[in-house]
């Protein structure tokens, strides 16, 4: 059985579920409580769980991430929300110093089983400061595992998986899937981190992509059917720990790879993928791994210059055939 | 700014030339003059001198690598000069960006040129799978982007039917040969050596040749008696030693200027008449074969006749035959007398339509109409013809006539 719900309310279902299920989950951040979070993923959560689990914060990200690691290494499973992930920088230390390291740093002694989510991503108006994809950001520090779904059914059941997971877990939501409405299945379940899914198949080529680019990679390959190109697209879901094994299978298959991410290119988490594949893979290509990403621009607030600032899917069909050259 | 060597056009038609040995190493010191490598050609090895002084900085194409006319092939330049990396473009000057390789690096593995002297682009899984399947892929026009080879282009190159149109038999003729590369089980004692140089010429010619050509052999007998006591008479009134194939030469382009139906070429559907008398004369090399060619040999004197052919035949003996002297025939003779050879089946020499084979000349008994035995001097020559052009009966006119002409040999010079 399935049901078709927004992603917000995915989101927010995991968060209910597993609240329900392990009362050392609790929720906190920025207007989480009497608001129900901006996009309003957690209306009613206050009434139903209490302030107690249920935490509104003043705007420190420093502090309350700091708390939550607290929390974490004292057994509790906090979840706690950036209203954009541009402020993790704010909360850097507590995230990359403390959460990241603790387990290595106390020997085992101590873990932080904390999630952060984090919504990114750009088409909002939201301009420099709350557009950002930092995926290279949160992936460079190891300790730290980075997700970013793509649909409802993968951003629920990745987001439940997250949040019994003994390490920190960074989960980047994109702002523009929130309102999108899919089938997730109507009974409980799980999606394990580190597995991508291959979200089409397809022989001539790889499209390696995550989050609301799995969406326009899709739809670039409708355009290119049609023209008997015929790519596969391959949504990593988890970016650490990657699914290395899925992209052997698919590059070994189709020889020829781009990597479609929202981030400014230079030093982007595709390009550590492109060097990946180039070192591990080199013999499997068939023209060289292109990144296909946003520009190395500062995240333009007008409209018109924004919505080039980011792939999409006329983008992706282009750098498909330039790789394929036809 | 380094100066850039750079392979030369020896001939007009030289399109490129391979490396055959370096005699300047990477860092020797060069002059003006001094011989730095040395080249083959179709079927020549010249030697490439330094236009500047100073020191061999780096070596780019190395020995056994095909390079076209202008192609890269080293820098000279003074000590610690940087130089542009091998990957750049031959005929372009390096740019200044990728002047950064230094020059103690040791050279990377030679990257093979292509026909236009640019590094080959071929993508990593293109070059795996060529190596799997045995494929040439040096002549092979990439279908990716840049021109780069990707794996269809190679699948398609190992699928490529083996003899297609007759132009491009020579070129297939290599991929076949070269897929057969380490089939053979090698036995105690056998060394391997690569097919190089002539011998690469030689072979790919012949078997272009004796694969694309029907031909037919035939031989004629020719009483030379009278042939050998002119040569003598000659020799006694002018002082001049003509050699028999001198004027078998001259007997061959006269009755050729007579039988121009013999110095036709098929070209795909068409047949192309040739004008001139242009007259191949194989000369055997240590390292092989090569057939320079005397121009309009019907419109020389026997005299000059014999000079061309001497120095032709010294020259190409000291690998100093110019390109172009070694095209453009429209009949070859191949002479196998002087090794006492009675009678063989010569292969064409593309694109002729026909090869005379000139044989040992020994003593026969005859009997005269008395009935009286005598001794006389014959000779046999074996002329092979392209069936698809000739017909045996038209080359046997061809044969007769020279046969008179030889036996009177006073006609020859007529």
């Amino acid at each position: 059985m399935s049901k078709k719900i927004t992603v917000s309310k995915a989101i927010g279902e995991a968060l209910h579920e597993e609240m329900v299920r392990d009362d050392k989950v609790f929720i906190m951040g920025e207007d989480m409580a009497v608001m129900g979070n901006v996009f309003a993923i957690t209306r009613g959560f206050l009434e139903e769980f209490g302030p107690n689990r249920v935490i509104d914060t003043p705007i420190s990200e420093e502090g309350f991430c700091g708390m939550a690691v607290g929390a974490a290494m004292r057994g509790m499973r906090p979840v706690v929300e950036l209203m954009y992930d541009d402020f993790a920088t704010v909360a850097a230390d507590p995230l990359l110093n403390q959460a990241a390291k603790m387990r290595y740093m106390s020997g085992g002694q101590a873990t932080v089983p904390m999630v952060l989510r984090a919504p990114m991503g750009a088409g909002r108006r939201n301009a420099g400061q709350h557009s950002q994809s930092l995926e290279n950001f949160f992936c460079h520090f190891p300790g730290l595992k980075v997700i970013a779904p793509c649909t409802a059914k993968d951003a629920k059941g990745m987001l439940k998986s997250a949040i019994r997971d003994d390490d920190p877990v960074i989960v980047l939501e994109h702002k523009l899937l929130y309102a999108k409405k899919e089938e997730i299945p109507e009974e409980e379940y799980l999606i394990p981190l580190g597995q991508a899914d291959v979200k089409r198949e397809g022989k001539d080529l790889t499209i390696i992509t995550w989050s609301r680019e799995v969406n326009f990679s899709l739809e670039a390959a409708q355009t290119l059917a049609a023209e008997g190109i015929d790519v596969e697209v391959l949504d990593l879901r988890s970016l650490v720990p990657l699914d290395w094994d899925a992209i052997v299978k698919s590059v070994s298959k189709t020889h020829n790879v781009i990597i479609v991410s929202e981030e400014v290119k230079r030093g982007s988490y595709a390009g550590e993928l492109s060097a990946q594949i180039a070192e591990e893979l080199f013999d499997e290509l068939d023209a060289p791994v292109e990144r296909v990403c946003g520009l190395n621009i500062v995240p333009p607030f007008s409209p018109t210059l924004e919505d080039e600032n980011f792939p999409h899917p006329d983008t992706i069909v282009k750098a498909v055939k330039r790789v394929l050259n036809k | 700014m380094a100066f850039e060597v750079l392979m030369p056009q020896l001939g007009l038609t030289m399109e490129e030339g391979t490396v055959s040995q370096w005699i300047k190493h990477e860092g020797d010191a060069v002059k003006t003059g001094d011989v730095i490598l040395e080249i083959t050609t179709d079927k020549l090895t010249n030697e490439v001198t330094s236009e500047h002084d100073g020191v061999l900085l780096k070596i780019v194409a190395q020995e056994g690598e095909d390079i076209p006319v202008k192609g890269l092939l080293a820098y000279i330049g003074q000590p610690g000069e940087a130089v542009g990396g091998g990957a750049a473009p031959a005929a372009v000057p390096a740019a200044p960006a990728a002047q950064t390789a230094p020059v103690t690096a040791v050279p990377a593995a030679p990257a093979p040129a292509s026909a236009n002297g640019a590094r080959i682009r071929i993508s990593p899984l293109a070059r795996k799978t060529a190596a799997k399947l045995g494929v040439d892929y040096t002549g092979i026009v990439g279908s990716g982007s840049s021109g780069r080879i990707t794996q269809r282009d190679i699948l398609a190159a190992a699928n490529a039917p083996k003899t297609a149109a007759p132009a491009a038999v020579e070129a297939a003729a290599a991929p076949a040969q070269a897929a057969k590369a380490g089939s053979l089980e090698l036995m105690e004692g056998d060394t391997v050596i690569k097919l190089a140089g002539m011998r690469k010429v030689v072979s790919q010619r012949m078997w272009a040749s004796h694969n694309e050509i029907p031909p037919v052999t035939q031989n004629i007998k020719v009483d030379v008696t009278a042939l050998m006591k002119f040569r003598k008479m000659l020799l006694a009134e002018t002082g001049k030693k003509y050699s028999v194939n001198d004027l078998i030469l001259k007997a061959t382009a006269k009755c050729l200027r007579q039988h121009p139906e013999m110095l036709v070429s098929l070209d795909g559907d068409q047949i192309i008449q040739r004008a001139h008398v242009n007259l191949g004369m194989a000369v055997a090399l240590d390292a092989g074969l090569i057939v320079p060619v005397i121009r309009d040999a019907d419109k020389l004197s026997l005299d000059a006749l014999s000079a061309a052919a001497k120095d032709l035949a010294t020259r190409a003996k000291e690998n100093k035959l110019g390109a172009d002297e070694y095209k453009g025939s429209t009949f070859t003779v191949s002479n196998l007398g002087m090794f006492g050879i009675e009678t063989f089946t010569p292969i064409i020499n593309q694109p002729d339509a026909a090869i005379l084979g000139v044989c040992a000349i020994h003593d026969e008994l005859d009997m005269d109409d008395e009935g009286k035995l005598f001794k006389k001097q014959v000779m046999r020559l074996s002329c092979t013809l392209d069936h698809r052009l000739l017909d045996g009966s038209v080359v046997a006119k061809f044969e007769m006539d020279l046969r008179d002409l030889l036996q009177s040999p006073m006609s020859i010079l007529l």
